[in-house]
């Protein structure tokens, strides 16, 4: 076992391999105030990746209504368990956010996937804790919420009453989920076969398909549950962050890298993906204009999803508002509060840097922001603020400007007569 | 005993997990949400209205049935004060 530094834990773990780092890295900040559920970036995905056979039940990305759905099944529920189970009341946070770049959200006392399996007991020695889903886990992408559960004792069969979906009378968040490219994979650290590597270009994790041979290791390894076996070839497969597009060699980019298939579909604008640069020690090198820099790093604003894990994952997420706190702190770690604060009441910065959501398929390196009109001052949640029609201006990878946009955008209602036309 | 029902007799089986109760804290936080993400896209009061009674966005929905639309209004109007005084 190595030694190996994970700034999302503010600390040194154990990890099978020696650390070692890409130079870009993919990632990508959701905001989950304002997802719908529409699936659209499922259909994105599956269309485009999983489509054939052996590969129905597979959903590279798909979107859970939590805390109800997931796929598989109760995954986090099953390894949050675990880990519970291997460390009775420990799994804890020692104090809050720092200022400290080395340990933003505050130390993990507590065991991360690598660390528990090295006490784990069990009928075979494991790398990583993990589990195996069964097979009817894996059946639907949001499994029995967005699934309409066909009559009793008349499977297959067309109800012409209609069926009903769930009905939930509490609180519930819609999470979209793929693969987070996580800087110390779980399925990398598991497969036997050195079968998994990360790419040193974007820090994509890939399975090459030649040398895996099926052994699903790394399936019980994700914690995420983001590798799935395919039986018709009988190797596993995984996301694969779209990387034709990320290259710039998709016939749509022109030479520019473009954000994935499930990102660009995004209709509720929730979704922003681009490459951080990084540092030899892993570190995310200071870059105040790349929007996920900001987002991550300045504002504070996306959060990683179940840091405690400790497989860095590279997904981050500004929390839903409405949650209950310790819910939201068990998923995105102890800097919760500050992210929903800073949301609810955002600054001029952080108004204008949202604004860059989906407004274009081409990966955003920088942004400028050029001041504009104060248009009202009120107060929002008890607290002053001014809003700025500040223009937000968008750079590609080679500096040219893609688009440029205002805080004030300009709200246009598409006719019936065109509402499902391109 | 067909596959969409729960079994508590099922040791294999996870039946259910505790989770922290909604508080009409959390509605109200939930609907404003929602009001103010719309508003501040530029929707206009009735299309978001429209939104919160429409069942396929089951969120809105949930709170315009629990609580109606005299309440769900006063939540647009909060928001709309808000982002578009």
């Amino acid at each position: 076992m190595n030694q190996v530094y994970n700034w999302q834990i503010g600390r040194a773990m154990t990890y099978p391999h020696a650390e070692a780092h890409p130079k870009w890295q993919f990632a990508f900040c959701f905001n989950l105030n304002r997802c719908i559920g529409c699936q659209t970036c499922t259909m994105a995905c599956k269309s485009t990746w999983t489509f054939s056979k052996g590969q129905e039940f597979m959903w590279w990305n798909n979107v859970e209504t939590k805390p109800y759905g997931g796929y598989p099944q109760h995954w986090d529920v099953k390894i949050l368990a675990k880990l519970e189970e291997e460390n009775p009341d420990g799994q804890r946070w020692n104090g809050g956010p720092t200022q400290d770049p080395k340990k933003p959200y505050g130390v993990f006392q507590g065991k991360t996937i690598f660390e528990a399996a090295e006490k784990h007991i069990g009928l075979e020695p494991q790398r990583v804790l993990g589990y195996l889903p069964t097979d009817e886990e894996w059946r639907f992408p949001n499994i029995y919420e967005d699934t309409a559960v066909s009559k009793k004792g008349e499977p297959m069969s067309f109800d012409p009453e209609g069926v009903k979906l769930p009905e939930h009378k509490t609180w519930f968040f819609y999470l979209a989920r793929l693969c987070n490219h996580c800087s110390y994979p779980g399925c990398l650290a598991a497969c036997p076969r050195n079968a998994i590597y990360k790419r040193p270009e974007d820090g994509v994790v890939l399975i090459d398909q030649k040398r895996c041979r099926g052994y699903r290791k790394c399936v019980a390894a994700c914690p995420y549950k983001k590798s799935m076996y395919r039986p018709s070839t009988r190797v596993s497969e995984k996301c694969v962050a779209c990387y034709p597009r990320l290259e710039g060699k998709d016939p749509q980019s022109e030479g520019m890298p473009i954000e994935t298939r499930c990102m660009t579909s995004c209709i509720g604008q929730i979704r922003l993906q681009g490459l951080v640069k990084l540092a030899e020690d892993g570190s995310w090198v200071e870059d105040r204009t790349n929007p996920l820099y900001y987002l991550v790093k300045v504002a504070k604003v996306a959060l990683p999803l179940y840091p405690q894990f400790g497989t860095e994952p590279n997904g981050y997420y500004i929390p839903p508002r409405w949650v209950p706190r310790d819910y939201l702190k068990q998923m995105f770690g102890p800097s919760v509060d500050h992210a929903i604060e800073t949301y609810t009441v955002p600054d001029r910065e952080l108004l204008a840097v949202l604004q860059l959501y989906r407004r274009s398929k081409q990966i955003i390196y920088r942004y400028k922001i050029e001041e504009g009109p104060k248009v009202f001052e009120t107060q929002i949640h008890g607290r002053p603020f001014t809003l700025y029609n500040d223009t937000v201006i968008a750079y590609n990878k080679a500096n040219r400007e893609i688009f440029r946009t205002q805080v004030e955008e300009p709200f246009y209602v598409r006719p019936n007569i065109h509402q499902n036309s391109i | 005993m067909p596959k969409d029902e729960f079994d508590p007799e099922d040791p294999m089986e996870l039946v259910g997990v505790e989770l922290p109760a909604g508080s009409e804290e959390g509605l109200r936080e939930m609907a404003l949400t929602f009001a103010e993400e719309f508003i501040r896209s530029g929707f206009s009061e009735d299309r978001v209205l429209a939104m919160f009674k429409n069942p396929f966005y089951q969120g809105p929905y949930l709170v315009w049935q629990a609580k109606g639309e005299v309440y769900v209004n006063q939540m647009i109007q909060q928001a709309k004060q808000m982002w578009r005084p």
